[in-house]
């Protein structure tokens, strides 16, 4: 599914270089955490993936595309096929819950048939349904995650990458969201989630991929987190 | 594209508009005065060299004949007697490119001036008989007006001719102005365009700027760049769709007024309906295409991500 071989991204002026020769393989259907101190290059390595950011050096490639090497107008294409969800959510705040979710959509240019029988079973499955017509800002931080998964999750994506989905929340909310991409995961997507929710990682036992100075410090099946913060 | 696509474009556009009533309004007027200044500049240009044609084209030469109270030292205060005369006329409608040269007596003359001016016949009636100031002459016309000047220059040295006079001199005037009209029109109008493009690009800056975060998770989920755009574009499209609509009004309104006034005054002039249909289309077409472009260079911007 992923691939990234020998990428070293270094941001202009930068004294050091925010990934340095990293080699990572990620397989259909898998779900990994990608952990790591603050400024250790996962939100780097994240934006690779959804091509928000190119590698200095290497290839990421995604379903054997080199998308590195991708045209800029076939950019959104690649897009469409992910599912991003971020620790801000990015969710339009005066808007419905429905339409942030059928933006997604919207805009590209799924017909209205379609945008009306996928939105509420995407906003059913993270447990929102009911609030399909409250307005983004007259939620909690724990439902405008789950609305901004259930906007990843309106196209079916085969690929979620979550930056740090659990970084604005408490304990539970992070729970219900982890469990939330657990769920997709078993659905078949493959989820790759970068996080400093510790005890969530120790307690879920899945893949982790621990980051240090741009490199790939570690590598476990059924991991744990093991930093101390 | 789905008209659906294209219906929540328009609809984000207006929304835009009315949303930030001031700068649409400032670039709706922008619009409007760069193409009012325009389409007066090329309405006066195109009239000017309208009546340049149609001066030239009614051109005549007129040779006047020596009398003894001429002052032109040609005549050497001598006055041809009859038969001269009659040979003269018979010398120049002999040239080449004359059509035809008929004699005018100084008589004849003072009865057109008064036909010409009734309210001052009285006047006139004291310049009767041997009082009469004018000169006999030969009003020649001439094939096509590309024959007036060599015309013109063979008469001038016969013999018993005092002067000759022909319309150059105003052709030549008239042209000097068209010239100047059209070089300030362009000057201006470049101004005026680069002025508009700013003031549009601005307008929609603004509008893009206020929906960033949108157009962020737009690219995030795939829209592509001409999706983001549309809306944008179809704002800048109406703003100048508006101005140019504004300025035609003022146009229209005006060129009647004018026309209206100018054709008492036996000015040439082009008329309103041979005109307005060309001006109402590229007066449209350029105020669309100044909204376009105006979107396009403050949008590009904003789509890199």
């Amino acid at each position: 599914m992923i691939q990234l071989v020998n990428v070293s991204k270094t941001y202009p002026g930068a004294p050091a270089p925010s990934l340095n020769g990293v080699n990572l393989r990620v397989e259909r259907g898998e779900f990994v955490f990608i952990v790591g101190p603050s400024g250790a290059g996962k939100s780097s390595l994240m934006k690779m993936l959804y091509r928000e950011e190119l590698p200095s050096s290497g290839k990421v490639m995604i379903d054997g595309k080199d998308i590195s090497r991708l045209r800029d107008k076939d950019v959104p294409y690649l897009r469409r096929g992910l599912g991003v969800i971020f620790q801000d959510f990015k969710l339009l705040q005066e808007r419905t819950v429905f339409d942030n979710v059928a933006f997604a959509l919207e805009c590209t240019e799924v017909p209205r048939r379609e945008i009306l029988r996928r939105v509420p079973a995407s906003l059913e499955l993270v447990g929102l349904r009911h609030k399909a017509h409250s307005t983004a800002n007259q939620l909690s931080g724990g439902e405008q995650q789950r609305v901004s998964v259930a906007r990843a999750l309106v196209r079916n994506p085969v690929l979620i990458i979550a930056d740090e989905p659990t970084g604005n929340l408490d304990p539970d909310n992070s729970w219900a969201i982890m469990k939330l991409l657990s769920d997709i995961n078993k659905m078949g997507a493959t989820v790759v989630v970068a996080t400093h929710a510790k005890e969530i990682v120790n307690e879920m036992r899945k893949r982790v991929v621990a980051i240090e100075k741009g490199k790939v410090v570690r590598d476990e099946e059924r991991g744990t987190y093991g930093y101390e913060y | 594209m789905s008209i659906r696509a294209w219906v929540n474009a328009l609809r984000d556009a207006i929304r835009s508009i009315t949303h930030s009533t001031l700068m649409s309004v400032a670039s709706t007027a922008s619009v409007a005065v760069s193409l009012l200044v325009l389409a007066v500049m090329l309405l006066l240009a195109l009239n000017l060299e309208y009546m340049a044609a149609s001066v030239e084209s009614q051109v005549e030469v007129r040779a006047y004949i020596c009398a003894p109270y001429a002052d032109e030292p040609v005549c050497k205060k001598q006055e041809p007697t009859a038969e001269q005369k009659q040979v003269l006329v018979n010398q120049i409608a002999a040239l080449p490119g004359v059509a035809k040269a008929t004699y005018v007596s100084k008589e004849q003359a003072l009865n057109e001036l008064k036909k010409l001016y009734p309210e001052d016949s009285a006047i006139m009636e004291g310049y009767e008989g041997a009082e009469n100031p004018l000169f006999d002459s030969v009003l020649i016309q001439v094939k096509d007006a590309t024959q007036i000047k060599p015309v013109a220059e063979a008469v001038q040295p016969m013999k018993g001719i005092r002067k000759v006079n022909w319309g150059q001199d105003w052709v030549d005037k008239l042209t000097t102005v068209t010239h100047a009209v059209r070089l300030t029109g362009i000057g201006l109008v470049l101004l005026l365009v680069v002025a508009t493009v700013l003031t549009i690009s601005n307008t929609i800056r603004l509008a893009v700027f206020a929906r960033r975060r949108e157009i962020a998770i737009m690219k995030l989920v795939g829209a592509t760049d001409w999706y983001i755009r549309r809306p944008f574009m179809l704002e800048g499209i109406i703003l100048g769709l508006v101005g140019s609509g504004v300025a035609l009004g003022g146009v229209a309104f005006g060129y009647a007024k004018v026309e209206a006034y100018v054709r008492t005054a036996v000015f040439p002039i082009i008329p309103a309906q041979e005109l307005m249909p060309g001006l109402t289309v590229s007066l449209l077409l350029l105020g669309t295409a100044l909204g376009a472009i105006g979107s396009i260079v403050s949008v590009r911007k904003f789509l890199k991500v």
